[in-house]
This record gives structure tokens, sequence and C-alpha cells, in this order.
């Protein structure tokens, strides 16, 4: 069987590469997006959105991170079946790509070893990764820093079967509402439909990584994730930063999965404007 | 944008709506989930705090560290509410206020008016920017956190708005009162 062996070394530079690029300067559609929100007039929610434009300009320049929190590393892994990493593991090399960038760009360590113990492990790792193994001799690798303050306000619920379109609405608008200005608005939401309790999260993740304005294939999920984005700003009341006027959210995106006949899985993951991730396909 | 300079405008402070832009300078502290944890603890077995807490401003962040050359690294508010348990403690003891972002809960609310001190907020993710307003930081105790020691700060201009005023008016609420 032919296989493309893909050296240790060459994924430990792409990944660095990627959580250098992440860290100090948002992608292009999320760059976009935030220089032409919505300020909703003069107050704080104004000078909050001037305040982050005018962010994006010193991060770049001077190569400060755009938040102080660079997140816990998310990892997510495209491999291709005939893929092998020569040399070391896919996942040691991401920790130590991790390892090493959290240090030399001078990132915030923020992870602790463990929830109750909360000793700071010092080297922003270990990192989080999700596989999916695909057809194919490529190895595409996917990084997002993901701020402590917006995953905490993410939610999931199991809904009644019959729960529709209606359901949806109104678990992402109280998921929102309630969140308020913790995650930092204006948003992006990633929604995860189906699957199972444990899946719908991972999609919602998942959903984070489509480029800002690219809509699902399916038509009815496309016109969903517009349906969302407009159905919050206009009900949220919650505005920029949480102050009450502008746009709440600049982006939905769904992933969706078959599902349980018993069960309505549905995820909320939200990431805040700051919201820092990178590709690369090897 | 009213310029603030701590500690000769303490009295100033307090007299300014919610929703009014500041542009802050003087000396504050930062303490965020663990440090806080400690600080209440030693207020308990009333051990001395690594610093005066009387009439300081504490700043609810956890800095990166800064790049060579350069005096501050990333630097921004978390979430205030996670303070909450603490705060009326840290206000008996003479908090002069907090900064940080996010809606306090009404027992915080309460004791922020009763102690008449002033909750301020500043835009969150705009760390780069906000790290050009300080003048000067050094961890001054509980190294060991890492982010999360207590660091000496020396704001310069530093943007924020009042969040709550000394009558209970909120910045988060100023929407629907207004509507
Ligand atoms: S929610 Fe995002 S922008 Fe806000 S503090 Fe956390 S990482 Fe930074």
């Amino acid at each position: 069987m032919f296989c493309r062996s893909i050296g240790y070394q060459t994924v430990l530079r792409a990944a660095e590469d990627l959580i250098q690029k992440a860290s100090f300067r948002l992608p292009e559609g999320v760059e976009k997006a935030l220089r032409s929100a919505d300020s909703g007039g003069d107050g704080p929610g104004r000078d909050s959105l001037e305040m982050i434009q005018r962010n994006m300009d010193v991060s770049a320049r001077e190569k400060v991170p755009l938040c102080q929190d660079t997140g816990l590393a998310f990892f997510y892994i495209r491999l291709g079946g005939s893929v092998v990493i020569e040399g070391g593991s896919l996942e040691g090399a991401l920790n130590e790509a991790a390892a090493s960038q959290y240090a030399s760009l001078f990132l915030r360590k923020s992870v602790v070893k463990s929830p109750l113990r909360r000793i700071n492990t010092g080297t922003n790792t270990p990192v989080i990764i999700h596989y999916e193994i695909v057809e194919g001799d490529e190895l595409e690798i996917n990084f997002m820093a993901k701020g402590g303050g917006s995953e905490n306000k993410s939610r999931m619920s199991m809904l009644n079967t019959d729960a529709g379109e209606e359901g949806v609405l109104q678990f992402v608008l109280d998921t929102v509402t309630e969140a308020g200005p913790d995650p930092c608005p204006p948003l992006f939401l990633g929604i995860g439909m189906g699957g199972s309790f444990d899946h719908a999260p991972w999609l919602a993740k998942k959903a984070l990584f489509r480029p800002v304005r690219q809509r699902h294939p399916d038509p009815l999920m496309a016109a969903l994730e517009e349906k969302i984005t407009s159905h919050v700003n206009t009900l949220s009341g919650v505005g920029i930063q949480g102050f009450g006027r502008g746009v709440t959210v600049l982006d939905t995106f769904i992933e969706t999965a078959p599902c349980h006949i018993a069960s309505f899985p549905l995820a909320v993951n939200i990431n805040c404007h700051s919201a820092r991730y990178a590709q690369v396909v090897l | 944008m009213i310029s603030i300079h701590l500690p000769a405008d303490k009295e100033k402070l307090l007299t300014f709506p919610a929703g009014t832009p500041l542009a802050l300078t003087g000396t504050v502290f930062t303490a965020r989930d663990l440090a806080h944890r400690r600080l209440a603890q030693m207020i308990r077995k009333k051990q001395e705090l690594p610093f005066e807490l009387k009439d300081s401003l504490i700043f609810y962040a956890g800095p990166a560290p800064a790049p060579p050359g350069q005096i501050c690294g990333a630097i921004g508010p978390t979430t205030s509410r996670r303070m909450d348990p603490y705060t009326p403690l840290l206000l008996e003891h003479g908090m002069l206020g907090a900064l940080g972002k996010g809606r306090r809960g009404s027992e915080t609310r309460e004791a922020f008016i009763r102690f008449q001190r002033v909750y301020l907020v500043t835009a969150g993710g705009a760390a780069a920017l906000l790290s050009r307003h300080v003048r000067k930081i050094a961890p001054i105790a509980f190294e060991d956190l890492g982010p999360e020691a207590v660091y000496k700060v020396e704001l310069f201009e530093f943007p924020c708005f009042v969040g709550l005023d000394i009558q209970g008016n909120d910045i988060y609420n100023m929407r629907e009162e207004s509507s």
C-alpha cells in the first residue's frame, strides 16, 4: 500500500507557524467584519469598537498578542489515511509547538493541571486535539487559540425532537443573552446540531473554523445561519461589549450530523471578536 | 474622556455617572481568581497583605509576559463576576474600586453602593492597545501563580468607563433604562 511520510520536524514547524500567525493577526474575514461592524452610534459601544479596531493595528505592528488571554491551544486535525508521521508522534509535535511558541512569542500560559488543584503547567500544554481520519495523503492542521471568557459561556442542550427552528432560535438567543458582556461581544457563533451529547459540542467548535460569510452548503442550514444572526442581533439587546448598542453577532456557522430518533442535541460554542485561528495543509 | 489621576482624584472618581469614559493614570494592582482566594484567606487570618488594599484599585487581569524591549505584554480585563464572592470582603477592607469587564451579581452591586465605591470596566480583547497605556509593571506577590500573580501596574491614560456608579446605575443596563 502507498504511504506518504511527513517528518516530525515538518509538522512541528508548520504548527509553530500557525500559532504565530493566529496570535498577532486575525483571519481576513474576521478583520473585515470588525472594520465594518455596526457601532450603534455614540457611546461606550462605539468607543470599544474603535479600541478593538486600533488593537488590531497595534498587535500586528508591535507583535503584542491581540488579547492577553492567548487561549487554550486547540488543534483540529484532518489526517489522510495514507499519511505516516516519521520521527515522532503527531501529538508530540503539536504539544512541542505550543510549548515552544507560547514561550518564545510571550503568549500567556493559561493552563492549570487539574480543575481542582489549579496549578499552572507553565507551558500552556497539554493542547487539545481533535482528529478526523480522511481519505488521501494530506495532513490538514487547524489551530485555534480559544479564550476562557467565551468558552465559559458556551452551552449545550438536548432539545425535544419537535423543537424545530423555533427551538434552535430560542436556545441560541437565551445563550447569548445570558452570556451578556462576558464573552466580549461582538461574537461569532458555532452551532452543533445533531450527533449526540458528546458530538454536538465538537461540531459547534468545528463550525467556528469556517471562514466568515461562507455559508453552509445545505440551503436550509445556510438560511438558518442568517436567521440566527439577525434574530440575536434584533432581540438580544447585548450589543458591543454588552453595552446595549451595535452589533452582537457578526456571523453564525452551523455543523450538523444525523442523530437518534429520540434526540435533538444542540450546542452553541461562542467565540469572541478576537477569533484567532489559522490553517495549513501539508 | 475625563482624565483621572490616582490617588489625587479618588474622591472625584466617585462623582461620575455610569457610562462616563475615563482616561486613568496611576497605580493599580492586578488580582484575578487565585490571587483573590489568597487575599481573602489572608484577610480572614488577619495576616498582612502584600500591598496596601486601602484606597487601592484592583484590576482583574492576568497579563501576558512582556516581549523584550517592551514595557508590558498584552494586558486586559477578565470577567469580573468570578471575583464576586470576594469583592464585598475587599470593599470592607478599604478597596477603592475595581476594574474589569462584565456584570456583577446583585450582592456585589449592593456592596459597591454601600461602601460608596466604583466599578470600572473596559473593552475585552483590546489587550495589545491597552498594553501601550502601561508605564511600568512588576509582580509583587504570589509569583508562583504565573499570570495570576499580583502585579503592580502604573497606568497612563488608560481608557475605561464607569461601570457602576455610587447611585447604583449600571453601564450594562443603560439601554433598558433609557428606552
Ligand atoms: S473572551 Fe476573547 S476577547 Fe474576551 S478576554 Fe477572553 S479571549 Fe480575550
